[in-house]
């Protein structure tokens, strides 16, 4: 039998002294397995849109799937929370993408039913992304008039652990290979509570920033925005914002993609994201021409403990007399790296 | 009792084995380092995200019928590892962005907060944070849970925690 713990068994330290041929600890420890292949969650979406709130909007955002998805089916749950302007009804549709910007496949389609200047967090559950999926489409269709986007939150919520090698390499345990009279502790149980938790751990990648304004046209936030004097031919930056690795260190790299585009002319290296604050604070620029760029950036950390931080500026700069639009910025952080 | 733990994935070596002795002693050390590993995933904190948003001025919409409350009232959920008791906000403390913000009035409008002072980051400046705000607390749970929060007047957002169970053997 699969056994899946509710919550999570820390045994005390003195049940590791254990009599012979004696199942526990190691038992609830591998069923420990179980648990982590259902409630390790860390957010793969966690982001609050920019946007003026006028009938809904679409969002294209750059994802980092677990392994787990298809076939193996570890599905998402989204948190989507609204605040409409009236009490009606706001459609949301999702669609995924494994290639193209162009090419979008159907996730899912609901109904969010919204009270007049009230938060709504429509909640969907079981949402099952391909393991190759890039981005996502989240479009938001009010009935009658408008609505506000605050967060779009999604999460790993697999159901109980089912028997099986799974493409991130975690494996399941099950019990009657230990429980069985006179089973003996095998070498490999050892070695499988270390590697099936490294393995969870190291899929589900956490995402560690987040940016995200309308897909099309003329997005809430521009640079340079509406008749600014200013030269931004430099790179201008956004208010940055505090990353919070706790107990990691001193240096971690992020996964980072973004996507932004330009109303004319030059496309290169007109993004930026920078560590700030330290001198040996590292860059990375990302060319803003429609596509999902993606690049690494290594992260120096900041204080001590689980106060251990990154404090990150996304820029943006433009060609003369011309805009840059930053659709979405996408952070993944992958324990150990 | 067992404190949370604390381990840096960094400094690990996480693809060698905890043995590869075919017929290995069964020491007190080598079992309770193997047990470790999913007590650690399990409990560690996640990574903190700091959410980059325009949630600083304060401007409702009026459209149609109905009016579109602002976004300086940022509702949003962070997700919270098992044995988490407390944890804490951090916002961008000032500022005012050097970025450009069209508006929904189509001028150029600054994202301010309390005195509006304006910062220009250069490379090796640090920023300023607001770390003023009381520690929020959390539902300690043996497994993880969403908590909803309410961030007002703020142009990002990030969140740690800043306080575990003293004993995860009790979660």
């Amino acid at each position: 039998m699969i056994t899946t713990p509710t919550d999570i068994q820390v045994p005390s330290a003195g049940a590791f002294v254990v009599p012979m041929m004696a199942t526990q600890p190691l038992l609830a420890s591998l069923e420990d397995l179980n648990y982590l292949w259902k409630w390790h969650r860390p957010p793969m979406i966690d982001v609050c849109p920019c946007h003026s709130g006028v009938r809904g909007g679409i969002f294209v955002y750059p994802i980092a799937p677990s392994a787990d998805g298809l076939p193996d089916g570890l599905p998402y749950t989204f948190e989507h929370r609204i605040v409409a302007a009236l009490t009606e009804n706001v459609v949301i549709t999702v669609y995924y993408t494994t290639g193209s910007l162009g090419s979008w496949t159907l996730l899912y389609t609901s109904t969010a039913s919204c009270t007049a200047a009230t938060l709504k967090t429509q909640t969907d559950a079981d949402k099952v992304i391909p393991a190759n999926a890039v981005a996502l489409r989240l479009e938001y269709a009010p009935a009658t008039d408008d609505c506000a986007v605050h967060q779009i939150l999604a999460y790993p919520t697999p159901t109980d652990a089912t028997a099986g090698i799974k493409a991130s390499g975690h494996i399941p345990f099950d019990d009657g290979m230990l429980t069985a009279t006179g089973a003996p502790v095998h070498t490999e149980f050892l070695n499988r509570l270390k590697t099936s938790s490294i393995a969870i751990l190291q899929d589900r990648k956490q995402q560690c920033l987040s940016f995200l304004q309308s897909e099309s046209g003329t997005p809430y936030i521009t640079c340079p925005g509406a008749g600014a004097a200013a030269k931004y031919e430099k790179f201008r930056g956004l208010a940055p914002v505090r990353l919070w690795f706790p107990f990691q260190g001193p240096d971690v790299t992020i996964a980072l993609k973004v996507l932004a585009d330009v109303d004319a002319e030059a496309t290169a290296d007109l993004i930026q994201i920078r560590q700030m604050g330290i001198p040996t604070a590292e860059q990375v620029t990302f060319d803003a021409d429609g596509a999902i760029h993606a690049e690494s950036l290594t992260l120096h950390l900041e204080g001590d403990g689980e106060m251990r931080h990154a404090d990150v500026v996304v820029s943006a700069k433009t060609t003369a007399s011309h805009a840059t639009r930053l659709r979405a910025v996408s952070g993944y952080w992958t324990p150990g790296e | 009792m067992r404190a949370p733990p604390t381990r840096n994935w960094s400094s690990d070596s996480l693809t060698s084995a905890i043995t590869s002795e075919a017929t290995p002693s069964a020491t007190v050390d080598r079992l309770a380092l193997a047990c470790q590993y999913p007590i650690d995933v399990a409990c560690m904190p996640y990574v903190g995200c700091g959410r980059l948003y325009d949630g600083a001025h304060g401007r409702s919409w009026t459209s149609g019928a109905g009016l579109v409350p602002g976004l300086s009232t940022r509702y949003l959920g962070v997700m919270v590892a098992p044995g988490s008791v407390a944890g804490h906000g951090t916002i961008p403390l000032s500022t005012t962005s050097d970025f450009a913000l069209k508006g929904g009035d189509g001028s150029d409008t600054p994202l301010q907060v309390g005195g509006a002072v304006v910062f220009v980051y250069g490379f090796g400046v640090a920023a300023q944070f607001d770390e003023s705000r009381p520690d929020t607390s959390l539902t300690k749970q043996g497994h993880p849970y969403v908590q909803a929060l309410t961030v007002e007047v703020s142009s990002g957002y990030s969140f740690r925690i800043s306080s575990r169970a003293a004993d995860i053997e009790a979660l």
